[in-house]
């Protein structure tokens, strides 16, 4: 499979009054066409930005190193317009609140149609009738009333289905789903799991599920990437990096995960301490400051990428020969 | 719907009750009457006169009796232009403040809207900060300050337009009055462009929007216009009352045979019964546009339709 998406040495930093805060430090990963690679991490990890980087949405204060080479052209140096014409057409986004991401005061129709006149030249009732058929894709019960329909006559995850099926009107070749299940109730989030992966199958759509719920990723994704501090912890397949976890956040993340199984009155497992502030980074490994297994070498230099059997990892314990 | 309309009819009637009970006494407080002359009157004069205007009578019957006559749309004779009755000084003078009143209004949201946006648009940058000083000059600045410094440069340096007169609504004699009666209305309403779409575009959906793909024109005028104008629609109801205001000066010093002309007249010459009637008819006037902007409210919002 060719390589539709290749994110090299991507740095992200906001200039503040406060000084640089750096989102994303030194990541790369690829994807390939078809592919569903998720992107773990907390909150402030980069994952977000990531995402809004490869989109071209970065806030203005954002300045970026490295290359996002999309289909074999470079995003970080295409200029404004010729982004637009990827953006929204080639790429796709869907967002986490469904409730808001949708602009209250114009029809679902609207909505839609908008992106195709914008991108396929369409007039007003071809592109209406193209999103209806969409809609229907998306499984959504009377596709053609729900056009008329304004966001607020919707529930949750009819919303989050109505933006699944806009960002996929264009089939575009790369979704990028930031926490598309987490304003949802758990029943909705599994029906939306599913979908997402029947559209990956059928429409062979590449998709970045970005998430901090590892039990999504194992669900849907081929691949995981482990965010901390804006930096890549751990990449492989989700099978070994859920299933053996090297890098000790990694560990330390599944963890703390709730378990249906044992004991369920013990209190959770939780990684102490907090995640790193961004505008004024470590020297060393972000997670130096939390993990268990730290040593005076740890907190002095930042830890470079080796492989580890069928993954990456980055960490000054393992993968030493 | 019609329960809306209705409830709010009904509880304008109180409203208006209490500012005509409050003008009479008012009106009556103020020292010296409508006849009061440089000569003292033959008694029996003054006494004619008193029967013919009612202000023999006792004054809750003086009340009533105007009340009474009000309700059925009669406003009663005008104290100071006798021929006349103070619906007639409405009929004839009203015309001319409206025009004045609709376009400065308009005038207010097209400046208003396009400059807070574009402002909106530059945060922080030059434009921006020039035109939120010049409001900010707009709104500190009382129009009876504008007025002259306007007619100054314009009419009597200049000599571009006509220092004042209505000249039968010639444009020319339009201008100065429409600009003075607009600038801190334009200057209010870009302040409160600026900020609430400020606040939209920051919105999830305006982030959607540009995810898709459109220009920026689309996102600001499609995405972004509409969510910003709700605050600049609530404001409509004030900003009228603000002109009807600004129309009192503006129509004084610019000579225009305006309604708030009458308005100012009025109250120098005591006569009570145009005041009372110019107060309840502007009364009418802000109650009937707050319902207009309540109604176009549920229009454009989706939410509050249902």
């Amino acid at each position: 499979m060719s390589v539709l998406l290749d994110v090299d040495h991507l740095s992200v930093r906001f200039r503040t009054r406060d000084g640089d805060v750096e989102a994303v430090n030194d990541l790369s990963f690829t994807l390939h066409a078809g592919e569903t690679l998720g992107i773990v991490g907390e909150s402030g990890s980069g994952k977000s930005q990531t995402a809004m980087a490869i989109m071209g949405l970065l806030a203005d204060n954002a300045r970026t190193r490295g290359r996002i080479v999309f289909d074999g052209q470079d995003l970080l140096t295409l200029p404004e317009r010729k982004r637009r014409k990827i953006r929204g057409a080639r790429i796709g986004m869907v967002f986490q609140d469904p409730m808001t991401s949708l602009n209250p005061y114009l029809r679902i129709g609207l909505q839609m149609a908008e992106v195709l006149e914008t991108h396929r030249d369409l007039q007003r009732d071809a592109a209406l009738a193209e999103s209806q058929r969409m809609l229907e894709a998306v499984q959504l019960a009377d596709a053609k009333q729900k056009l008329r329909a304004y966001p607020h006559e919707l529930s949750g995850g009819q919303r989050q289905r109505v933006m699944v099926a806009m960002t996929l009107l264009t089939q575009p070749a790369l979704l990028l789903a930031d926490e598309p299940t987490t304003a949802l109730d758990v029943t909705v989030q599994a029906n939306l799991l599913a979908l997402l992966a029947d559209l990956r199958r059928d429409m062979g759509v590449a998709i970045v599920l970005i998430t901090h719920d590892l039990g999504v990723v194992a669900q849907v994704c081929d691949r995981t990437l482990v965010l901390y501090g804006g930096q890549s912890m751990e990449l492989g397949p989700t099978a070994s990096v859920i299933g053996q976890p090297i890098h000790p956040y990694t560990q330390g993340l599944l963890a703390a995960r709730p378990r249906w199984e044992g004991d369920r009155t013990a209190p959770l497992a939780a990684l102490p301490g907090h995640p790193p502030d961004l505008a004024d980074l470590p020297q060393g490994c972000p997670f130096a400051a939390r993990c268990p297994e730290a040593q005076a070498h740890c907190v002095q230099r930042r830890s470079l990428l080796r492989n580890v059997g069928d993954r990456v990892v980055a960490c000054h314990l393992r993968g030493q020969d | 719907m019609l329960r809306f309309a209705l409830s709010r009819l009904l509880s304008a009637i109180p409203t208006l009750l209490v500012l005509v009970v409050l003008a009479f006494f008012m009106m009556r407080a103020a020292p010296g009457g409508p006849f009061d002359t440089e000569r003292t009157l033959p008694p029996e004069v003054q006494a004619q006169l008193e029967a013919q205007y009612r202000l023999d009578l006792p004054v809750h019957e003086q009340l009533w009796r105007y009340l009474a006559d009000a309700v059925r749309g009669d406003l009663g004779p005008s104290f100071q232009y006798s021929q006349f009755s103070v619906n007639e000084l409405i009929a004839q003078s009203f015309p001319v403040s409206l025009q004045l009143g609709l376009s400065a209004m308009l005038l207010a949201l097209v400046v208003g809207v396009a400059a807070g946006t574009w402002a909106a648009l530059r945060q922080n940058r030059l434009a921006d900060h020039a035109i939120m000083t010049l409001s900010m000059t707009g709104i500190s600045v009382p129009n009876f300050v504008i007025a002259p410094l306007m007619v100054l440069l314009f009419a009597l340096v200049l000599g571009w337009l006509p220092a004042g007169g209505w000249n039968d609504g010639a444009w020319r004699n339009r201008v100065m009055p429409v600009i003075a009666l607009a600038l801190p209305q334009i200057a209010y309403v870009a302040r409160l462009t600026r900020g609430s779409m400020i606040e939209v575009l920051r919105q999830n959906f305006i982030r959607t929007a540009r995810a898709k793909g459109l220009s920026g024109r689309t996102v600001v005028l499609r995405h972004a216009l509409k969510p910003a104008l709700m605050p600049v629609l609530s404001y409509l109801g004030p900003a009228a009352a603000g002109i009807i205001t600004g129309s009192v000066v503006i129509e004084q010093i610019f000579g225009l045979p305006g309604l708030g002309r009458y308005f100012v007249q009025g109250a120098l010459n005591r006569d009570y019964t145009l005041v009372m009637g110019v107060v309840l008819f502007y009364g009418v006037l802000i109650i009937a546009f707050n319902f207009l902007v309540d109604l176009l409210y549920g229009a454009l919002d989706p939410r509050v339709r249902t």
